[in-house]
């Protein structure tokens, strides 16, 4: 912050245009570049891409989440009656409680093993970019493909999975039971984005600085007391950023269950009924209403975190 | 030793379990379709290699045609999206334009359920003729990557210390130098994984491409993905594709694999 | 040198003279029959990806180089067929010319589509009559469910006519017969009432160990294999409605034969409920992955020996299904029968004239080309998948010693099933509404709750009839529908 302050002071924007207004008129490119108005320059490519792309679409959605439309013929103008349907819809809020399940699951899973991983691989040792390089490989594979190869291997009887568990004497497991499936869903989720956690965090040990962890060792400080007063709280801007990130991802989670279970057995998450809605059935005015809801939803949850996270990086107060 | 044993064996456990469906898919690929279904255990691994699915995807299916699309796809869309992101992150990151507040509207443009923006878009794309184009799947893939690719940069800049900067401006550097010539050379591995990351998701992306192209502008993942017949999930070929499609993502990964440890902190962690 | 002469001449004789008879038994339309088409415009069409189509795909090089007209070909997932096309139609692009139509969703698109007789009258030298002629071959039933409103608007491509596959072995065993007899105090042969089906299930369901044909088992055994995954189930439920007289929604006409209303009857309801509950209990002679199986567990469960009755399978697996146990279970064989009640799910994939095509004429010679006998022995022979040409089914050649398992019972079965279902046809509720696909689609997701445990039999059914009069009321204006209270 001082240094900002510093900054301000040592040059003056208002000074520097009025002294070059006094030679001549400048031209677009310098008052593009000039110390008032870069900042902005800059948001120009981003600001268009908004307008164009986010408020298009936003405004069609709140337009037709008040009429009844099937992208046939003319809309019907029916005020609130898709959000009254919606907050009665049982199908709807179950599908949200679910969501909101996995998310809790997901998250806290993917923080806790990852931080596990992190700290284990947080070391020199033969190898380690292979093991490294490896653990990044479920990042990679298209999310959608894995779900129809994920329903394979999981089958009760054919699966890979189940045939491997049985060789090794731990018996069948029956994945996709209404009682297990959504728990599968979760597992699949957490096997995919497992490697971001663990190498965001990995990155956060990397560069925290040594010199405070070896006078903790100096002071004789035990390794869990190390780790819970300095580590945990220097990752935490870190983790609260894998918070919000995989809240926003997670809301809407869709590619695991495309090729296993369709929504069935108790697994329909929010984004594919809202799918089903809009795009099966082609209610366009209902799935709208489901979809403005669920933005704003999204965007509540994630404000207040995004808002903790900017103070714990200092740039709010 | 003990210790060691203890760190190698946690390890394995964790790369077995990370590499097992990976390995799975490979081997997928290379079996008979009367291999894949099937109860014998031993099945999994020891069978007669064929590469029949290789074949078919490429003699019956446009393969390299919709690798090629997904390429082109994803490499334009990835360097537009720097374009947008790499100015928006850095005004945001030394200046704290908007107060935060602009950074989040950034961000919440993945809150927004893309299957049902598909539909706008989707009627836009229509009158514009944008549909089964690669310009408009690029246009919808900058729009997706950017709110990530922005907030990613941003850490990077924060980094970035602001004094330098000060120094530069006395030495007389107009703010697009500074830019240029300070700021950026100190970005570029967190330009790298940036970079990836979008690539990654471009490439892998499936719902928009499979509604917004039919023939000319399809990717690969709509490809693999449709070997889904009424009567028969062809497990081989799709395998086969997969197993293809991955590998330059992987390549990408394993090569920016340093900068992704040292990078991927947002900014977040400072000393 | 003489010899290999004399040999050829006579084998061209032969081919000369089965051409010659065979044109002279029975004119078939064919490529030969399209006229010059003038328009040369470029068709684009969409079908799924699978093997039927893979074959087909030659021909239709064919036709491009006998008329001149390039077709362009775009292959999507099965599941995805409806949503994509359905996008693409309603939001007016106008790109497809040839639309692949699932014969549930054919009055729903007939806004969409050209009828078939009025593109005949104008572009077909033979006329209405000669079109009417050739498409006769097709079973009545299929080619009703390619009706909306009477009019003929699709024509088939290949049909999943549903029927229950038995082990006939394992049924045809004097020791099982004996057995069974002695439990459940009657023969044991294909189920035809809901009671059978479930004795059966029970009937077979052992453990590792236990005797089958008086040999001990090596693995377990399960009586049934069913689909009861969010996805095809609705189709297994469709046999049974149907099985026992009743629909979704019934559908009424004027004195005139008109559509009046639909009416969601006591009937109706109270014969969902029954289904679901027969359903349910009949689900626990299955294997616990059927609860999220499609069609290809299935199949694979019986394959392997692991299942002994599929009761409503789609007809198009029953070859595969017949290779898969030859290869496992050397001495299995299997029958085909018609589901409980003897009205199985039917339809057909086929192929319609948009009416956004900029190219009708070559859009209709293609349809009637992908229909005709060439195609559809093409489709039988080479795809693996079912012709719905009585023609092609009845063709000798699938009913030679060598071809009559599993191929030659299969033809009989679909020829005498459609026979005694054509009736009952024009009145199922899908093939009159056009909110068949939607509510289609709905049931996928809904059917399977009270079989997952999610929702009870009771809610399943309100909740069905909830959304079918919403989703109908909402996307059907043209015929109204109610609820018998």
């Amino acid at each position: 912050m001082n240094a900002n302050r510093a900054r301000e002071t040592l040059i003056d924007p208002t000074l520097s245009d009025q002294a070059l207004a006094v030679v001549r008129k400048p031209s677009v490119w310098e008052i593009l570049t000039s110390e008032k108005y870069f900042k902005w320059t800059l948001l120009i490519p981003l600001l268009l891409l908004l307008l164009v792309f986010m408020l298009y679409p936003l405004f069609y959605c709140i337009y037709y989440s008040f009429h009844e439309w099937g992208m046939q013929g003319d809309a019907l103008f029916i005020g609130l009656k898709n959000y009254r349907q919606m907050l009665h819809d049982g199908s709807f809020m179950e599908a949200l409680a679910r969501t909101l399940e996995v998310l809790v699951i997901c998250i806290v899973a993917e923080l806790a093993i990852g931080l596990g991983l992190a700290l284990l691989w947080n070391r020199e040792f033969k190898g380690q970019n292979i093991v490294r390089g490896l653990a990044l490989l479920p990042l990679l594979v298209a999310p959608l493909v894995l779900s129809l190869l994920w329903n394979f291997m999981l089958e009760y009887d054919f699966g890979a999975v189940n045939q491997i568990l049985t060789a090794v004497g731990l018996g069948k497991v029956y994945w996709w039971s209404p009682q297990f499936a959504l728990f599968t869903i979760c597992l699949i989720t957490i096997w995919q984005w497992l490697p971001f956690s663990i190498f965001v965090l990995l990155a956060g040990l990397r560069s925290l600085p040594r010199d405070v962890f070896e006078a903790a060792k100096v002071d004789g400080a035990s390794g869990w007391y190390t780790f819970r007063r300095l580590t945990l709280p220097m990752l935490s801007p870190l983790i609260m950023i894998i918070v919000v990130l995989r809240t926003m991802w997670l809301i809407r989670l869709f590619d695991p269950l495309y090729g296993t279970t369709r929504g069935g057995v108790g697994t329909e998450l929010l984004d594919w009924i809202v799918y089903r809605t809009a795009f099966v059935y082609f209610d366009v005015g209902y799935g709208s209403a489901m979809a403005i809801f669920s933005l704003f939803l999204t965007i509540a949850l994630c404000a207040v975190m995004f808002r903790l996270l900017m103070k714990s990086l200092g740039v709010i107060k | 030793m003990m210790k060691r044993a203890l760190f190698w064996a946690a390890t394995l456990i964790v790369l077995a379990i990370v590499i097992g469906p990976l390995l799975w898919i490979y081997l997928t690929a290379f079996k008979a379709s009367g291999d894949i279904f099937t109860t014998e255990l031993k099945k999994l691994i020891v069978f007669a290699p064929t590469l029949d699915n290789f074949q078919r995807l490429m003699t019956d299916y446009p393969y390299w045609f919709n690798l090629g699309n997904t390429a082109i796809v994803s490499v334009v869309s990835t360097i537009f999206v720097m374009l947008v992101s790499l100015p928006a992150a850095y005004s945001f990151a030394r200046w704290n334009t908007g107060g935060g507040h602009l950074l989040f509207v950034t961000i919440s443009t993945r809150m927004f359920p893309g299957v049902v923006a598909a539909l706008p878009f989707f009627i836009i794309f229509r009158t514009l003729g944008l549909l089964d184009t690669h310009v408009g799947l690029i246009l919808l893939y900058i729009y997706f990557n950017t709110s990530f690719a922005t907030f990613l940069l941003y850490g990077f800049f924060r980094d970035v210390p602001a004094e330098l900067e000060q120094a530069a401006m006395i030495d007389g550097y107009g703010r697009m130098e500074i830019f240029r010539k300070v700021v950026f050379p100190l970005i570029l591995p967190g330009l790298a994984v940036t970079t990836v990351f979008c690539l990654i998701w471009s490439w892998n992306e499936f719902f928009y491409a499979f509604l917004f192209t039919r023939l000319t502008a399809r990717t690969v993942n709509v490809l693999i993905s449709s070997f889904w017949g009424s009567i028969e999930v062809q497990y081989g070929p799709m395998a086969a594709g997969a197993g293809i499609a991955i590998l330059p993502t992987l390549v990408a990964a394993w090569l920016m694999q340093r900068y992704i440890i040292r990078g991927l902190t947002f900014g977040a962690v400072k000393g | 040198m003489k010899r290999i002469a004399a040999l050829l001449s006579c084998a061209l004789v032969i081919i000369g003279g089965t051409v010659v008879g065979a044109m002279a038994q029975d004119a078939k339309f064919g490529l030969e029959d399209i006229p010059e088409i003038k328009n040369k415009s470029a068709l684009n069409t969409i079908v799924e990806t699978g093997q039927v189509w893979d074959r087909i795909m030659p021909y239709i090089e064919e036709f491009t180089k006998k008329t001149g007209v390039k077709i362009n070909v775009e292959r999507v997932a099965s599941p995805v067929v409806y949503s994509k096309e359905n996008v693409e139609l309603m939001g007016g692009t106008g790109y497809y010319d040839v639309v692949y139509v699932e014969t549930a969703w054919t009055t729903e698109w007939s806004a969409y589509l050209h009828k078939l007789e009025e593109l005949a009258s104008k572009y077909d030298p033979a006329g209405v009559e000669g079109f009417r002629q050739d498409i006769a071959h097709h079973s009545p039933s299929i080619l009703i469910c390619g009706q909306a409103y009477g009019e003929q608007m699709v024509l088939p491509f290949y049909t999943y006519h549903m029927s229950m596959f038995v082990r006939q072995d394992v049924f045809d065993d004097p020791t099982e017969q004996a057995n069974f007899k002695a439990k459940y105090g009657y023969e044991l042969k294909a189920a035809a009432t809901a009671k059978e089906l479930y004795d059966q299930g029970e009937f077979f369901t052992r453990k590792k160990g236990d005797l089958l044909k008086g040999k001990p088992l090596e693995h377990d055994l399960y009586g049934l294999a069913m689909m009861a995954g969010a996805y095809q189930i609705n189709d297994e439920i469709s046999c049974r409605m149907w099985g026992k007289g009743a629909d979704y929604a019934t559908v009424v006409r004027d004195a005139d034969g008109k559509l009046k209303e639909f009416v969601i009857t006591k009937k109706d309801k109270d014969a969902l409920k029954e289904t679901f509950a027969e359903y349910k209990k009949e689900l626990q002679w299955a294997s616990p992955g059927c609860l999220t199986a499609n069609f290809d567990f299935v199949v694979a469960q019986q394959g392997e020996g692991r299942a002994i009755i599929q009761p409503h399978q789609f007809s198009n697996c029953f070859a595969w299904t017949a290779s898969i146990v030859k290869e496992k279970v050397p001495d299995g064989k299997l029958g085909i029968w018609p589901t409980v009640g003897g009205q199985p799910y039917t339809g057909a994939w086929s192929v319609g004239v948009a009416k956004a095509s900029k190219n009708p004429e070559a859009a209709y010679w293609l349809v009637r080309y992908l229909a005709s006998f060439e195609c559809h022995q093409a489709v039988m022979k080479e795809g693996g998948q079912l012709s719905t040409r009585m023609d092609v089914l009845s063709d000798p050649m699938w009913h030679t010693a060598e071809n009559k398992y599993p191929f030659g019972i299969l033809c009989d079965y679909l020829i005498d099933s459609w026979k005694k279902q054509a009736a009952y046809v024009p009145n199922y509720w899908y093939f009159n509404t056009k909110a068949g696909g939607k509510v289609y689609e709905m049931q996928m997701n809904v059917f399977h709750k009270p079989m997952a445990g999610e929702a009870s039999v009771d809610q399943a059914v309100q909740e069905v009839v909830a959304k079918t009069l919403e989703l109908t009321s909402k996307f059907d204006k043209t015929v109204p529908i109610r609820e018998e209270k």
